[in-house]
């Protein structure tokens, strides 16, 4: 003999089949008043619900849990992409920005535990904040702009280590073509307009190359030039110890400026380009 | 081309007279109406259980909740339609 609960579930599954109760079930509902109660009650609910058409169903009724199931189905979707994608991107971006401290800053004297707990703080703070990035934005072109920022971050890194920025700054106050030119700025000013150009550059062309038709050009190139200053603001930390406050606000300024501009002009042209070839 | 038996037009004919159109269209109206009245949680599942077609399985899949769950709403839900449309008195 099955129990009540047992027979209220078995008779939904039923109705569902439109069948008709058999076995224990038939069994159960021979002695159950109850049960009996409650199937007249689905059956009789049930085909009523036949006579409607499907497209009968007030849109009022649908919509929201239509809505509900999408909102769901992408919910669950996105989350398991987030977590492996944000691992993978904190870490290769903590990688990155590691490896632009280390070419500039002797790591060799810092304790082992130093170092690694270092390390791991870093790379925790990366994942967590792609991962708030993937949440907040629904994963939406969201690996095309982390291409562009950390694609840019390694061109810098490139760029700066080939010439490394503040020789460039030296040359201007060195050359007497650039004190003509560029004297007027000042050493901050030369720091500010060098220090663009050397954000503005990586982030316009990676941008360019990875766009994306997600989101409004400012939007995606806000966000990418946020993350490529994120990067690249521990290497001006570290390449401006040795000189003055005024350097080192001056460059971190251009970087800001370089990195927003660079990834909006660099998105704007992408989205102009391929609204124009489609 | 799709051709009518005889008796199927004489059903049709029969079916397609304005006052069985307006009866057909106000009772589709009430039950629209007992299914709009019940609580949310309990619509959702029987209009995916009754007028989608989707099994509990699926409708506990879609709706991330436990299949006995599911069911236990649906079993109120059913329950509950049926005192609704019998207080319309739109009952078959």
């Amino acid at each position: 003999m099955i129990s009540c609960a047992q027979a209220e579930s078995d008779l939904l599954d039923v109705v569902g089949r439109a069948g008709e109760p058999s076995g224990d079930l038939s069994a159960h509902l021979a002695g159950c008043a109850g049960c009996r109660e409650a199937w007249d009650d689905i059956t009789f609910a049930a085909r009523t619900l036949d006579d409607l058409e499907p497209v009968a169903v007030p849109h009022a009724v649908a919509a929201p849990v239509h809505r509900r199931i999408v909102a769901e189905l992408e919910r669950r979707s996105r989350s398991r992409v987030e977590l492996p994608l944000a691992l993978g991107f904190g870490l290769l971006a903590a990688a990155l920005s590691l490896a632009m401290l280390g070419f500039r800053f002797d790591l060799a004297e810092r304790p082992g535990w130093a170092l690694a707990s270092g390390a791991v703080a870093w790379a925790a703070m990366f994942v967590l904040a792609f991962w708030l990035l993937l949440h907040r934005k629904g994963g939406a072109g969201v690996p095309r702009l982390v291409a562009s920022g950390l694609g840019a971050a390694g061109l810098f890194m490139v760029a700066d280590h080939l010439l490394p920025l503040t020789n460039v700054v030296q040359f201007c106050y060195r050359s007497s073509w650039a004190n003509e030119h560029l004297g007027v700025l000042g050493l901050q000013g030369v720091y500010f307009v060098v220090g663009a150009g050397y954000a503005l550059v990586p982030l316009f062309l990676l941008s360019m190359a990875t766009g994306s038709r997600q989101g409004t050009a400012l939007r995606s190139g806000l966000v990418a030039g946020g993350m490529f200053f994120f990067l690249l603001a521990p290497a001006i930390f570290i390449q401006c110890s040795a000189f003055t406050a005024g350097a080192l606000i001056a460059w971190l300024g251009g970087a800001v400026v370089g990195s927003t501009v660079g990834g909006v002009a660099g998105y704007w042209i992408y989205q102009r380009r391929h609204a124009a070839a489609t | 081309m799709h051709w009518d038996a005889p008796e199927d037009a004489a059903v049709r004919a029969a079916t397609d007279t304005p006052e069985v159109k307006l009866l057909a269209r106000e009772r589709t109206r009430s039950i629209e109406e007992a299914l709009a009245a019940l609580p949310d949680s309990q619509r959702e599942v029987i209009v995916l259980h009754k007028v989608e077609g989707l099994s509990f399985p699926e409708i506990a899949e879609a709706l991330d909740d436990k299949v006995e769950a599911v069911k236990s709403r649906a079993f109120r839900g059913y329950r509950a339609l049926r005192r609704i449309l019998e207080a319309e008195g739109s009952g078959r």
